[in-house]
């Protein structure tokens, strides 16, 4: 419920007012709801856990573990990890891409080659540059931008409801408002 | 008419209540549904904190019109996001109804529904929609409508199905109930009810009250001509007949009557009858005639009747009463003979029997004397052819006058005539009974058994007394053959039956021949006899006449039985008499010698 306190509408004063990053966490894990990965081949590959990843320089600190500390998602526990190369980020589940990544970010998500990985980021552009979901900052509130098109290519369905509260979506070029 | 209106109204409003209650629920579902629905669509709105696309997702709440107010509320009953039906007002959220406490509630003309929007089992938030009644109201009205226009409908059917039956059924009935009350009202059953055209069960009816009143008619026929030939039959006896109401109320009088009285109807009806009757008797008549009312018993009595000629006859009536079958009195049937020629007949014929009793005595008397008469004259003779002995001779002669002044004494001293009864001792009448016999008795060598008390009086008239014990004593000597034995006893003595009064009784036994049974039947009626030419068939007859008139009884037991046959006479007479009757007592004997 930790996620769910963080969900007050900004307008009301709270004793702790939630940073940016205190949402964008939350929301990383919420977005698992909302999207469904493809189904593993034979039960070996079986996921043990639903990773939440951070690559690059991690803004959140012990924010993201508080956050999906003893949670789960569709019957995993969540687990959140820190991983230094896209390479690295195929086995998670959400991969939150820092603003450090800026400059490797083609490289980055050329890396994960394809895997069912639902990246986020707050990059500038990062929609339109091959990622999935990206932050954007909007009245002072945190909103996302969703390119429905890379998400598909990862094999990835993301479900009408995150379509319907996403700021736009991008579909190969194109975009809705 | 009335009552199918009503039926149907309450038929109507029972089906209009089951539907609008079923349109509430529907109505309440329909609610519950889309707010599912927009809780539902509202799930990533709260998540990711849109409320813009939460009021989007209400706006769709356009389509129904009856929603005034939905609002999305977070689970700390924050408002979220808002719709109102009533575009470009300044609006004011609602506060929320906390889920799970109250569920749907009504607001005067509104109700709410509020469901939670649940999520990967966590509350996210709830939805609150309002919708106006406007729906039910509708459907109200049109059923009102309906239910006002199925009600004019059926009456006008109603009247127009009623027209048409009132032809095939009431107008039949109607006419039935008309003839019904013709009937009941001139007591005509001749009238017939009119034939129904169609052949249906009225149709029936009809026939079915004529054939009871063709029944009727028939049974009053029968009942006309027993009733008339009940009058013929009273008309045509010789007494006076009238039947009365159970209260003595006289409603019918034979024809007789009205000959006989001379009255009319309207003089005699009722209790109109005490005109003719005596006036000294009468009061005597309705004691007993209303005792008889009230006890049901049967009335016998002899009254005097005053006829058309002024002239008052005895009548014996007889009243009897007529029950049903309970038992209970309805009415009273009496008949009223006249017995004064029976009674003139029988006072004839009983100064007749008197008249010869007298001659009868005078020759049993002159007889009597005559032998002593002879002796003396005999005895004079010889006197005179005997002048020694004349002394013996005038003695003996003596004697014999001596008997013949007893013989008279015996004879005339009990036949004064006396107006009122005199104290008798039935001893010494009895003794001068058998005195006067006494030649009879010794000349059949009859023994005679006496067994009689010091005293045995009563008060009566002696002259009758005596006449009824030389009846009784004849009879007991004709009865036996010589050398017979005659037993008399006389005592004081109380009546065997009845009332037990004090008086005297006198048994007087014979062992003659006795009487047989069929001769018993007979003995006390007038001109009977087993004496052939000897007697009149009268001596009996009187002694009972008698005995009545004293106011005593006679019994009599008698056996044929050649072993020891006789009979016993057995009168009882009382002390006095409670009533004098003016009976004239004439001189009179002993009869049937």
């Amino acid at each position: 419920m930790v996620g769910l306190a963080l969900l007050g509408p900004p307008a009301v004063a709270q004793t702790r007012r939630p940073t940016q990053y205190d949402v964008e966490a939350a929301y990383l894990y919420q977005f698992g709801n909302f999207v469904q990965w493809p189904a593993k081949k034979t039960a070996a590959e079986a996921p043990k856990s639903f990773p939440i990843c951070v690559l690059g320089r991690d803004p959140f600190g012990r924010v993201l573990d508080d956050t999906v500390k003893g949670g789960n998602m569709n019957g995993l526990p969540l687990a959140a990890r820190r991983v230094a190369s896209g390479q690295e980020a195929a086995g998670c589940r959400v991969l939150f891409v820092s603003s450090s990544e800026d400059r490797e970010l083609a490289h980055d998500l050329e890396a994960l080659h394809g895997a069912p990985v639902l990246t986020v980021s707050d990059i500038p552009d990062f929609a339109s540059r091959g990622g999935m979901i990206q932050f954007v900052l909007i009245d002072n509130r945190i909103r996302f931008e969703i390119n429905v098109s890379n998400a598909e290519r990862a094999g990835l369905t993301v479900s009408s409801q995150l379509l319907k509260v996403a700021v736009s979506v991008r579909r190969d070029g194109s975009s809705k408002e | 008419m009335l009552a199918s209106a009503t039926a149907l109204l309450c038929a109507s409003a029972a089906f209009f209540a089951y539907d609008l209650n079923n349109t509430r629920h529907a109505m309440i579902n329909n609610l519950d549904i889309q707010a599912q629905i927009i809780g539902y669509n509202c799930v990533t709105p709260l998540v990711f904190n849109d409320p813009q696309s939460a009021e989007k997702t209400l706006s769709a709440l356009q389509a129904s019109r009856h929603i005034v107010y939905a609002g999305v509320y977070t689970p700390s009953s924050r408002f979220f996001a808002g719709y109102w039906r009533a575009p470009n007002q300044q609006h004011q959220p609602l506060p929320l109804a906390l889920p799970g406490q109250i569920r749907n509630r009504w607001f005067d003309t509104q109700f709410a529904v509020v469901q939670p929007i649940v999520f990967d089992n966590k509350v996210l938030g709830s939805v609150y929609i309002r919708s106006d009644v406007q729906e039910l109201m509708a459907r109200l009205e049109s059923y009102l409508t309906i239910l006002a226009t199925i009600l004019i409908v059926s009456f006008c059917a109603a009247l127009v199905v009623s027209r048409k039956a009132q032809r095939a059924i009431s107008r039949p009935i109607a006419r039935l109930a008309e003839t019904a009350r013709i009937v009941s009202r001139d007591k005509n059953y001749a009238v017939r009810a009119g034939p129904s055209s169609n052949r249906d069960e009225i149709a029936l009816l009809i026939d079915s009250f004529n054939e009871m009143l063709t029944e009727i008619q028939k049974r009053d026929a029968t009942l006309q001509e027993r009733e008339q030939q009940f009058r013929t039959l009273a008309d045509s006896v010789p007494q006076l007949a009238w039947m009365a109401e159970a209260d003595g109320h006289i409603f019918w009088y034979n024809q007789r009557w009205y000959e006989y009285t001379g009255a009319n109807p309207d003089e005699m009806m009722g209790w109109g009858w005490e005109s003719v009757h005596d006036p000294k008797v009468l009061p005597e008549v309705m004691v007993k005639w209303r005792e008889s009312i009230r006890t049901g018993q049967r009335f016998e009595m002899v009254f005097p009747l005053r006829g058309a000629d002024g002239m008052y006859r005895d009548f014996l009536t007889l009243i009897v009463p007529v029950r049903d079958v309970t038992g209970k009195v309805v009415r009273w049937f009496g008949t009223n003979t006249d017995i004064t020629e029976q009674r003139r007949a029988e006072e004839t014929l009983r100064k007749s029997e008197k008249l010869a009793a007298t001659g009868r005595l005078a020759a049993s008397i002159a007889h009597e004397i005559n032998n002593p008469l002879e002796a003396v004259a005999n005895l004079l003779y010889l006197a005179k052819r005997q002048p020694s002995d004349v002394e013996r001779y005038l003695s003996a002669a003596e004697q014999e006058l001596d008997r013949i002044a007893e013989i008279t004494k015996h004879t005339l001293g009990f036949y004064r005539e006396t107006s009122t009864p005199v104290e008798i001792n039935v001893v010494d009448v009895t003794n001068g009974v058998l005195a006067l016999y006494d030649r009879k008795l010794r000349f059949k060598k009859i023994k005679v058994n006496r067994r009689f008390s010091e005293e045995a009086k009563i008060l009566g008239f002696p002259g009758e007394i005596r006449q009824i014990l030389a009846n009784l004593v004849a009879n007991a000597i004709e009865a036996m053959k010589p050398e017979g034995c005659l037993s008399i006893k006389v005592s004081s003595s109380l009546e065997w039956t009845g009332t037990h009064r004090s008086g005297v009784r006198v048994t007087i036994g014979d062992n003659g021949s006795g009487i047989s049974r069929e001769q018993m039947e007979k003995i006390f009626e007038p001109f009977y006899t087993t004496k052939k030419d000897m007697g009149t068939g009268l001596g009996l007859w009187l002694t009972q006449n008698l005995v009545r008139k004293h106011q005593g009884t006679i019994r009599v037991r008698s056996t044929s039985d050649s072993e020891r046959s006789g009979t016993a006479f057995s009168i009882f007479l009382p002390l006095k008499t409670t009533q004098e009757e003016s009976f004239p007592t004439t001189a009179t004997s002993d009869e049937e010698e």
